[in-house]
Formats: C-alpha cells, sequence, structure tokens
C-alpha cells in the first residue's frame, strides 16, 4: 500500500490510523522505546531535499518498530553524480525494501517511485505537490487538542502557492469535516483553488472566527526564476505576520516547521502555550509508527494467518 | 497586522481661515447636482451654506462683485500631474504645482510616482503629503509606483504605500512590460479600493521614436512612435484584465457564500474585493479607443482619461519643431483626434487629465530629439478644451465639467466637489466669454514648456476656493 497523496486514504482509513496512533503514543512514552512490530523489515529513507523532523520522525518510527532503516541523502549519494531518480529507486529495489520513504524536490517524484518498486512508498515530501504525513499528524494533533474534528474553523495562512503541506492539508481537514479557509495575500493563493470550494479571503479579519491559525513558511527558496508574489518579507510580515496580540483568546496556531521566526509569526508567538507546534512534532512520530504499521499490515496479517 | 480598512486614500492641502465669500449672481453650473441656473452662492466655516436668488451677505462676508455673471463650476480635479517633488524642484514641487493647478481652477492635483527618488515606499508617499499639508493651496494626492524603482520587475510595498494613503498605483513614465507583473499587482491589490493607472507604451515599437508615426513625420524625418505602441499593450492589458477580474469574481463567490454562511466579519470582506479599476493614461490613439470601448461594453472594470493637448493638437504642428510639442504619447493624427472627440463626448473615455509635465528651459532648449517629453497643462486645461471643444459644440459643456472634475473622483474613489448646500466649498469660477492668447506670464508654475503657448483659448478662470478660502483670485 503506498502513501502518495491525502486522496489515497478513506475518512476510516484515517481514523484507523488515529487508533493505531493512540497505542503508539503510548510506546514512545516507555523507558525502551520498542516494540518488535516491523522486525526484519527494511525501511529506505530517500531523503533528496534537506529535512530535520520529517527524516527524523520516519527513522525513528521505523527503528522504534524494530524495522532494519537506511538512509539515502540526496548531497551525499550517487544523485549528486548525477544518476536519476529511476535508477537510484531500481538500484534500491535490488535490496529488496519493504517500505520507501520518499522526500523530493519534484512533484510526483513519489509517484514515479511507485512504477519502480513493489516496495511500499511513502511520499515525505514532492515539491509543491503534497506533504500527506504532515496532514495526517496535523490532523492528529488536533485530534488530541479538540477530540473531534468535525466542524472546527482552521485558517491556512500564508504562502499556500509554494506549500505541499496546504496542498495535503486543504483537502484531507476538508474530508475530516474541519472547515477550511485560506488566509494571505490573494498572489501567494493557487489561481484556480476557489474552483475546489475553498474560501480564500486577503483580508486579516477573516482569523477572527476561526479555531485555529495554521501559519506557513514563506517558501523563497521555491521562487527562484519567478516573480516574487509579495514586494518584501517586511511587507508580508507587517501585514499577515501572527504576533500573540493577534490571537483571540482561546485560538491555537500550528506550523509545520520549519518556522522563519520574524516572518510569518513572531518568536514569542512560537514559544507561547497556545503554539501546538511541537504537539505536531510529537504527535508526527506516533502517526508515522502507525502509517509504517499500516503500509505493511496486509502482509503482516497474511502471514500471521 | 493592520486590516485592509487601513488602505484609505489622502489629500492634503494648506489650511487656510475659512472666509465668508458671497458670489453674486453666479452661474452654478454642476452636472452631479443636477444644478444649471443663475443664483448667488454664499460660502462660509469652509462650506457652501446658501444657494438663492437673493442671498443676503452675513456681517463681515465679502461679496465679490467682480465675478458677477461668472460661471461656477465643482472644483477641477487632475488625477495626472507630475509635480517633481522629491528629487526635481528645480521643474516643479507641491507649492508651485498648487499655484499652477489653482490657476487653472483646480482644487485637487495627483502626483505621479516617477520622482528622484521614486515614491515606492509609504514614508515617501507620507513625505509629499506633509509637504503638501504644509505648502499646497490646492489639494495633493500622491501615486504610489506598481514596481519597484519603476524598473518593472518586482511590486513596491503596495500595501504600505495604500497604508500611507495613496490614491491609486501606477508606473507612469514606463510601460509595465512584464504582463505577470500587473496580474500580481492586480490580485495583490484586490480589495485595497485603489485603481490602477497605465502607461501603454511598447517599448520596442516606441525605440527612438519623438512623434507619431505617420504623414508627418515622413515629411519631417523624424522618427516616428506608432499608434500600435499603445494600443498593443492596451490590448494585451485587456486579456489580463479580463482573467484577473473573472478569477476575483470567482473568489469573491466562493469566499463570500461560504462566510456569509457562518458568518462574521470576514462575510463583507470577500464580498468587496473586486479586481483594481485599471484606468488608461493619456489615449492618444483611434485604435485604443475602439478596444477602450468594446471593453467598456463587456462590462471589464477600465477607464480612461485624455489629455487637453490630444484633444486639440495633431502631428503637424510638430513642423514647427517646438520642443514642448515633444510629447509621450505623441499628439497623433487629425483622425485620432477626432475620434478621441468623439469618446470623450460619448463618455467612453471619461476623464480629462493635464499630464502637467514641467521641464525646464535647458531641457527644453536642445534640438526635438533630444528634448524630453512633456508639456504642462494646469493652467490651460479647461480653457483649451472649452475654447476648442464646448464653443465649437463638438462636446458639450456638462460632459466636460464631469471629465475635469466627478469621473476623475470616481476612478479614484474620492468624494467628488458638489456644488450644493452643506459640501465642502472647492469651486472655481470661469468667465466663459473672455477669449485669451496663452502667454508666458498665465503659467503660474516653476516652467513655461506649454504646448498651448500663444494659442487662442476662451474661458477665464478667475477664482478657486478650496475649503472655504480662495487659493486663486483674478481681479
Amino acid at each position: 500500500m503506498h502513501l502518495v497523496s491525502i486522496d489515497d486514504l478513506s475518512v476510516s482509513d484515517i481514523e484507523g490510523l488515529f487508533q493505531l496512533s493512540d497505542g503508539f503514543l503510548e510506546v514512545s512514552a516507555r523507558p525502551i522505546k520498542k516494540v518488535p512490530t516491523l522486525r526484519g523489515r527494511t525501511q529506505v529513507n530517500m531523503f533528496f531535499e534537506p529535512s530535520t523532523r520529517t527524516q527524523a520522525s520516519f527513522e525513528l518510527a521505523g527503528k522504534r518498530l524494530s524495522a532494519d532503516v537506511i538512509n539515502i541523502k540526496g548531497s551525499s549519494s550517487a544523485v549528486a553524480k548525477g544518476e536519476s531518480l529511476k535508477d537510484t529507486v531500481l538500484t534500491l529495489e535490488s535490496y529488496r525494501p519493504d517500505i520507501i520513504v520518499i522526500r523530493h524536490a519534484q512533484v510526483g517524484a513519489a509517484r514515479l517511485a511507485t512504477h519502480f518498486t513493489r516496495a511500499s512508498v511513502i511520499n515525505a515530501g514532492d515539491g509543491t505537490g503534497e506533504h500527506p504525513t504532515q496532514c495526517l499528524l496535523d490532523l492528529y494533533s488536533l485530534r488530541r487538542v479538540y477530540g473531534a474534528l468535525h466542524g472546527l474553523k482552521v485558517a491556512i495562512v500564508g504562502d499556500v502557492l509554494n506549500s505541499r503541506v496546504a496542498r495535503s492539508n486543504v483537502f484531507g481537514f476538508r474530508k475530516m469535516g474541519i472547515e477550511v479557509r485560506l488566509v494571505g495575500p490573494p498572489t501567494l493563493m493557487p489561481p484556480g483553488i476557489e474552483q475546489w470550494g475553498v474560501p480564500t479571503y486577503f483580508d486579516v479579519a477573516a482569523l477572527e472566527e476561526v479555531d485555529v491559525i495554521y501559519l506557513l513558511r514563506m517558501q523563497l527558496e521555491r521562487v527562484q526564476g519567478r516573480l516574487p508574489a509579495v514586494p518584501s518579507l517586511r511587507e508580508y510580515s507587517r501585514v499577515w505576520g501572527l504576533d500573540p496580540y493577534r490571537l483571540r483568546a482561546g485560538q491555537r496556531v500550528m506550523h509545520p516547521g520549519p518556522i522563519n521566526r520574524g516572518v510569518e509569526m513572531s518568536g514569542d508567538l512560537a514559544d507561547a502555550e497556545q503554539s501546538l507546534i511541537l504537539h505536531q512534532v510529537e504527535s508526527g512520530l506516533a502517526l508515522r509508527m502507525a502509517i509504517l504499521y499500516q503500509a505493511l499490515a496486509p502482509q503482516l496479517e497474511d502471514e500471521a494467518a | 497586522m493592520p486590516s485592509v480598512a487601513a488602505c484609505v486614500p489622502r489629500l492634503a492641502c494648506r489650511a487656510l481661515p475659512p472666509e465668508t465669500l458671497l458670489l453674486p449672481s453666479v452661474h452654478l453650473f454642476d452636472p452631479g447636482s443636477e444644478l444649471d441656473t443663475v443664483a448667488d452662492l454664499l460660502v462660509a466655516k469652509g462650506r457652501i451654506v446658501d444657494v438663492g436668488t437673493s442671498v443676503k451677505a452675513p456681517a463681515g462676508a465679502e461679496v465679490l462683485e467682480d465675478l458677477r455673471g461668472c460661471w461656477v463650476f465643482p472644483g477641477f480635479v487632475d488625477m495626472h500631474a507630475h509635480l517633481r517633488t522629491p528629487g526635481q524642484e528645480y521643474k516643479e514641487d507641491v507649492a508651485s504645482a498648487a499655484r499652477a493647478a489653482a490657476a487653472g481652477g483646480f482644487v485637487t492635483v495627483v502626483g505621479m510616482a516617477n520622482t528622484r527618488p521614486v515614491v515606492d515606499v509609504g514614508p515617501l508617499a507620507s513625505w509629499v503629503l506633509g509637504e503638501a499639508a504644509a505648502r499646497a493651496d490646492v489639494c495633493v494626492g500622491q501615486v504610489g509606483a506598481v514596481s519597484r524603482g519603476l524598473a518593472g520587475e518586482t511590486l513596491a510595498e503596495l500595501r504600505e504605500l495604500a497604508e500611507a494613503g495613496v490614491v491609486a498605483f501606477s508606473d507612469d513614465g514606463r510601460p509595465l512590460t512584464n504582463a505577470n507583473l500587473l496580474l500580481y499587482a492586480l490580485r495583490y491589490l484586490r480589495g485595497t479600493g485603489r485603481p490602477v493607472l497605465l502607461h501603454l507604451e511598447d517599448a520596442a515599437l516606441a525605440a527612438g521614436g519623438s512623434m507619431h508615426e505617420g504623414k508627418w513625420s515622413a515629411r519631417l524625418g523624424l522618427h516616428g512612435i506608432p499608434s500600435s505602441s499603445e494600443s498593443g499593450p492596451l490590448a494585451r492589458d485587456l486579456e489580463v484584465i479580463r482573467y484577473a477580474a473573472a478569477e476575483a469574481a470567482a473568489v469573491a463567490g466562493v469566499s463570500g457564500a461560504r462566510a456569509a454562511a457562518g458568518g462574521g466579519p470576514a462575510a463583507a470582506g470577500a464580498e468587496s474585493a473586486p479586481t483594481p479599476l485599471v484606468h488608461f493614461q493619456h489615449l492618444s490613439a483611434a485604435e485604443s479607443v475602439r478596444l477602450l470601448r468594446s471593453a467598456k461594453a463587456e462590462g471589464l472594470p477600465v477607464s480612461a482619461e485624455v489629455t487637453p493637448h490630444h484633444l486639440l493638437l495633431t502631428d503637424e504642428a510638430v513642423r514647427s519643431f517646438d520642443s514642448s510639442l515633444k510629447i509621450n504619447p505623441p499628439l497623433r493624427s487629425a483622425g485620432d483626434r477626432e475620434v478621441l472627440v468623439a469618446a470623450l463626448a460619448e463618455g467612453t473615455i471619461d476623464c480629462i487629465a493635464t499630464d502637467h509635465a514641467p521641464h525646464a528651459p535647458h531641457e527644453k532648449e536642445v534640438p526635438f530629439e533630444e528634448a524630453p517629453s512633456g508639456t504642462v497643462g494646469l493652467e490651460t486645461a479647461f480653457a483649451a478644451v472649452y475654447g476648442g471643444l464646448v464653443v465649437t459644440g463638438a462636446v458639450p459643456l456638462r460632459r466636460v465639467v464631469d471629465a475635469m472634475s466627478a469621473a476623475p473622483c470616481r476612478v479614484l474613489g474620492l468624494q467628488p466637489p458638489r456644488l450644493a448646500v452643506g459640501e465642502p466649498a472647492r469651486f472655481c469660477a470661469v468667465d466663459v466669454e473672455e477669449r485669451w492668447r496663452v502667454g508666458k506670464e498665465d503659467l503660474r508654475g516653476k516652467c513655461r514648456n506649454s504646448a498651448f503657448l500663444g494659442a487662442e483659448v476662451q474661458g477665464r478662470v478667475r477664482l478657486t476656493v478650496v475649503d472655504g478660502a480662495r487659493r486663486y483670485h483674478r481681479v
């Protein structure tokens, strides 16, 4: 079973993952943080783009499930010598991995990888395409905080245009009954998003009535060679940047990380109690354990039978 | 994290003690108020306080007997001038431009952003408006640049400029060559209510040209600028505008419906977030008018202006090699002029704007091709148009007054001056019978490069009142 897009999962799939995650959350609270679930299975993490939390999270998730985990990094692999994605995947496929976790700068890279391997491919972020496991961990974090997801109001704020997180979250959140709105300069909204019925607002007044403000990172590295969508980070931060004084009582803030402190949010907001940022990271480990387990669940069950 | 509601256009004018003035038996003419009558007009405490047939002068009132029989119009608004400040104060500044404007019956003048430095950041716009508040005798509005440094490459800090009170955005003096920059500006400004003013020019078609390409460029040997240099970019921009407007409408449709269902303040924000109005500056070519007419018929959010010199002069005048006739866009053919006049008369062209562009004598006293482009125009705008087009019957007076006062206010989202009791006293009085020849002494700004110098015009501005105080009075 692959996980390339959030569209690959149904509501009950997602709820199933939450239940598994609840159990795995408990594993990480033990002194010995390991269960034998994936003993003897091979997990290859292919990270062609820099990553701290996603890679660490997948690596720890695999290790806590007792899988054999190896990490291939773009900068220190044959990719740096010009090897194609196809050849890298085919090479690793010869080692018969069970799971390939892939992060790549190009949209569609994870889908392409599925053509060259029998392993379960998990998309850990493909360019400005999707980041389904981020969406799932965000949902899981929200479920842990709020109990129910249905009817929650979430504003996704900022650089939606360049965000794979937004692209998974908009559709994943709506699938779970969350009311999603996009807020930010119209130049950072993906043109055509209104055809998916997603409300977009240029004005920060649209933040007042939501429960959760989900801030996105301004992804300056993705605009090279294109017209910058905002005049300057100074202007973006002044108009759309968030600090603790802008929050309504009871509102909470999320961010997929890494944060640009002082751009999309002030440093003190990142550290404030309204911030769920570290809660998201914690939820992510349990949720990724659930995903790894679920990816191999059919064959694990077959073997058990 | 300021809301878009902070984007309010600002006008600045030197405050003077309000006068109590009685204009006896003047012809009040205000198409916006359906006013066309002879009456007395009383001004006090900055406002029009009485209009009637036998208004008594209160104690301390000054009765302006010299204006008896003059016509009174709502004050003129010039949405396109070059105030040359900051940076080129040897050509003009807010005080001298306001002096020229007041002599032309203008109560408001709007400065373009192509100064040195360019007005592309909020504090610079605030500085100009501060200068105006200290020194300008008519209201001054400031335009902010669309692109940083007018370089046409990246957006200027449009939001900060809007919060500083700019009335509009324009790279005037240069075209927006990059269509994507126009699209981004239209998206980014959604909901601010500030229009984008476009100077249309295809840099390649216009390269090296100094007059209209046609019969007279062929004869004179000057390199020409074809009409397509203007109409080409106009056609392209209309495609971008149509796309942006449809997108904004679709976004507002989705966001408005959702927010209305959920209630809350965002509902209003979304529904009032159409794409900004796009206003085409100084149209010169018949082809442009044709495109504009069909765009308006289609309902696109567009408007346009024409200058007095394009309405009254043609390329033939360049025979004199008078560098005051070196203008961008150039004076075009007699056929173009006729189309512009008809378009103004029928309202396809909304506004008359001067493109007042002062240049120092040493800059203009050079061979035609070397001269910078531009003519001053504030002092002569009404008289040139009145004498040349209203007296001849080509354009109705009500259309001219609308095009010089209320129409630019509609484009910029400003309150139009009105001749009605209770309104701020912002008007001018004109002796419409006086025929006069434009002389250097009639030009009251810092520069004398007028395309109308020596021309016979009709209608002499005798009085300009802003906020209840006389800013110009020719006894």
